[in-house]
């Protein structure tokens, strides 16, 4: 399941499987607020990119606009080669059912179903057949230590463990990255721990490319590019040894 | 802002195109994902949803019972009304009052058809030379009622326009044959004067006094039934071809006000004329509460979207699609709608077969009226549904999973604070 890992020390992948180009969104808020001016971004296939700087910087806008969530005033993102701008709703729905994973900060499981009814769900909005969906769903689980809670609602678990069951559904159609907005940022520092950790776990092993919105200084120690963001446009952008990121 | 006719233009659009086979046929695919859903969001909110039920089932209750009152009102009134076979499709006036009912073997009839002057002569009469005109056999004769013109015995009052075309003046002659089983006979009777008339009916007719139009109708003998007698208690009169029944009931009891009517016809008719006053505000109040048990449903379909707007943004954002999202909605609400009609339809049965055996009302219910409660309950509950589930099928997942203000149409610079309104 999922990519192969690459081993440690290897180039990643050069190209580019996520790229933003002079992207702004304006909120007609008042004479109207940019949030996000123009931001021009390149993640490397299979890289750790994080997001920081501070309050209000644009930092949610951007990746919101990153994951389709929303519409970009201007500029426009590309994905695996398919440009947002010119897909529908529908488009952008199918887009986001199998190509990318998201990570809130509140968890945000669905109440109603249990935490392997979670993990299945965007299997089953993608249309496997029942059988892969189990087994993935199994296989997910174990992986995020959440096995012996498959059956268990949300109110059931702990915030580190709907966390760790977000991350499983975020990863259920082995998507091509994982967009995740403060994922720590309602945890304890154990549960953080762990939450990273598991990232970075599913970064080396299995290549999955990431890009967290974090003020967790732990994110950025691993990250393979940082990217530093002020008053809606990027001030910085550092990339470690070993990425070859544009 | 779009007007509100364009909002709920577009409004009727979309929910024409959410009913588009495609669409219905993808969401029907993803039945086994979405049923599921549903089931599990009504389940976990029971109050709510039995809230919902309970309301579309008061409405169907009322609906069935005001249906099933009205219907047997009207069918109670038509078993009590007397439908006289005559030997023709006649109108039947008795000339008593109130509970006069005419004698079985009814007979004298004339015929109230087309005026025709077959002759016209001139002739000697002690008052001087006259013109005479012959009308037809089946010349139109009408009795003058009280509040008409009152012509004396041997004196006809006859329409200017008739006198005009057939020149007549007062004074002359006028003969009217009338055929009989022995032969033709004919009665003589003096203009006595020309009047205005305003009716189309009278427009054509000559004015005899009542005994003299009597008399005539004597002369026809004793008809297919019964025999020619003395002054018979009720004078049969053909309905004017081309008149409606309405039309020909307002000019009868205009000329006899103090007759009892009798009248052979639908029993809906009957009907209609003793219990319309009745169906109208029935048909007002069934619809009215129903409509508002609509409103009931509308009210807790909205609350639980917008108690559910994480959740649906967070759906949304997973790849479940905008109709997806409307549809889901919609099968949420369709499955408690269900049980309401259920409830309302066994319910409503329960009630109206208890008020028919305990009361003395007449109470029938028709399939047509459970149909038609079918019918305006689905559409009740679709309309209130569909401003909730429009609502969620226009939000982007950001504003869903934000707790944004929706709006049905928001303009491009509406920053969406909520200030001006939104849900």
């Amino acid at each position: 399941m999922g990519r192969p890992g690459r081993p440690k020390g290897e180039a990643k992948d050069v190209k580019a499987i996520l790229e933003a180009t002079a992207l702004g969104r304006r909120f007609p808020v008042g004479e109207g607020v940019w949030a996000l001016k123009r931001v021009d971004l390149a993640v490397p296939r299979g890289a750790f990119v994080v997001i920081t700087g501070p309050s209000g910087c644009g930092k949610t806008t951007l990746l919101n606009l990153l994951g389709g969530l929303d519409r970009p005033t201007r500029g426009d993102v590309v994905l695996k080669g398919l440009a947002y701008s010119r897909l529908d709703e529908s488009g952008l729905a199918r887009l986001r059912r199998t190509e990318i994973g998201f990570v809130f900060q509140f968890f945000n499981l669905l109440s109603d179903l249990t935490a392997e009814e979670n993990v299945a769900l965007p299997m089953r909005l993608a249309g496997l057949p029942p059988a892969e969906i189990a087994s993935r769903t199994a296989a997910l689980l174990e992986a995020t230590g959440m096995s012996h809670r498959a059956r268990h609602t949300p109110y059931e678990l702990s915030g580190g463990e709907q966390q760790r069951v977000a991350v499983a559904r975020a990863l259920a159609n082995d998507p091509a990255i994982v967009l995740a907005d403060e994922p720590t940022g309602n945890l304890d520092s154990k549960n953080s721990e762990d939450i990273m950790e598991l990232f970075r776990r599913f970064n080396r092993e299995k290549g999955q490319t990431f890009v967290v919105v974090s003020h967790d200084p732990g994110f950025a120690e691993h990250a393979d590019m940082v990217v530093r963001m002020r008053d809606g446009e990027v001030q910085a952008l550092e990339e470690r040894e070993g990425t070859g990121a544009c | 802002m779009l007007s509100l006719l364009e909002v709920l233009g577009q409004g009727l659009v979309n929910l024409v195109r959410s009913l588009h086979p495609r669409r219905l046929r993808e969401f029907g695919r993803r039945m086994p994902l979405y049923g599921p859903l549903a089931l599990r969001a009504v389940k976990r909110r029971p109050l709510r949803h039995l809230l919902v039920g309970l309301c579309l089932a008061a409405g169907v209750v009322v609906y069935l019972t005001l249906s099933a009152a009205s219907h047997g009102s009207a069918v109670d009134v038509a078993r009590r009304t007397e439908v006289l076979r005559l030997p023709a499709d006649v109108l039947a006036f008795g000339l008593g009052g109130e509970g006069a009912r005419p004698p079985e073997d009814l007979a004298w009839a004339a015929p109230v058809g087309g005026f025709e002057v077959f002759d016209r002569w001139e002739a000697l009469t002690s008052a001087g030379r006259r013109w005479v005109v012959g009308l037809a056999p089946d010349s139109r004769l009408w009795p003058a009622g009280p509040d008409g013109p009152s012509p004396g015995p041997g004196e006809a009052l006859v329409p200017r326009r008739l006198a005009e075309a057939a020149g007549l003046e007062p004074g002359d002659l006028l003969q009217v044959g009338v055929e009989t089983p022995l032969g033709f006979s004919g009665e003589a009777f003096v203009v006595a004067g020309l009047f205005e008339a305003h009716d189309d009916l009278l427009a054509e007719s000559v004015l005899v006094g009542l005994e003299d139009s009597l008399a005539l109708r004597d002369r026809l003998g004793a008809g297919p039934t019964g025999p020619a007698g003395p002054r018979p208690d009720a004078v049969a009169v053909w309905v004017r071809s081309g008149s409606t029944l309405r039309q020909t009931l307002r000019r009868l009891e205009s000329y006899f006000p103090e007759a009892t009517l009798w009248w052979e016809g639908l029993p809906a008719q009957v009907s209609y004329r003793a219990v319309g006053g009745l169906l109208s505000p029935a048909r007002v109040v069934k619809t009215t509460v129903l409509m508002l048990a609509g409103l009931g449903v509308f009210n807790v379909m909205l609350l639980s979207l917008l108690q559910r707007k994480t959740q649906l943004g967070v759906l949304k954002a997973l790849g479940a699609e905008d109709d997806e999202v409307f549809h889901l909605l919609f099968l949420e609400g369709g499955l408690v709608a269900a049980g309401g009609l259920v409830l309302g339809l066994a319910g409503g049965w329960a009630v109206v077969r208890a008020l028919d055996v305990s009361s003395e009302l007449l109470l029938m219910l028709t399939p047509s009226a459970a149909a038609g409660a079918v019918v305006l309950a689905v559409a009740c509950f679709y309309m209130a549904s569909w401003l909730p589930a429009t609502l969620c099928r226009r939000a982007t997942p950001v504003q869903l999973m934000a707790g944004r203000r929706l709006y049905l149409d928001p303009h491009s610079t509406c920053a969406q604070c909520g200030r001006c309104g939104g849900f």
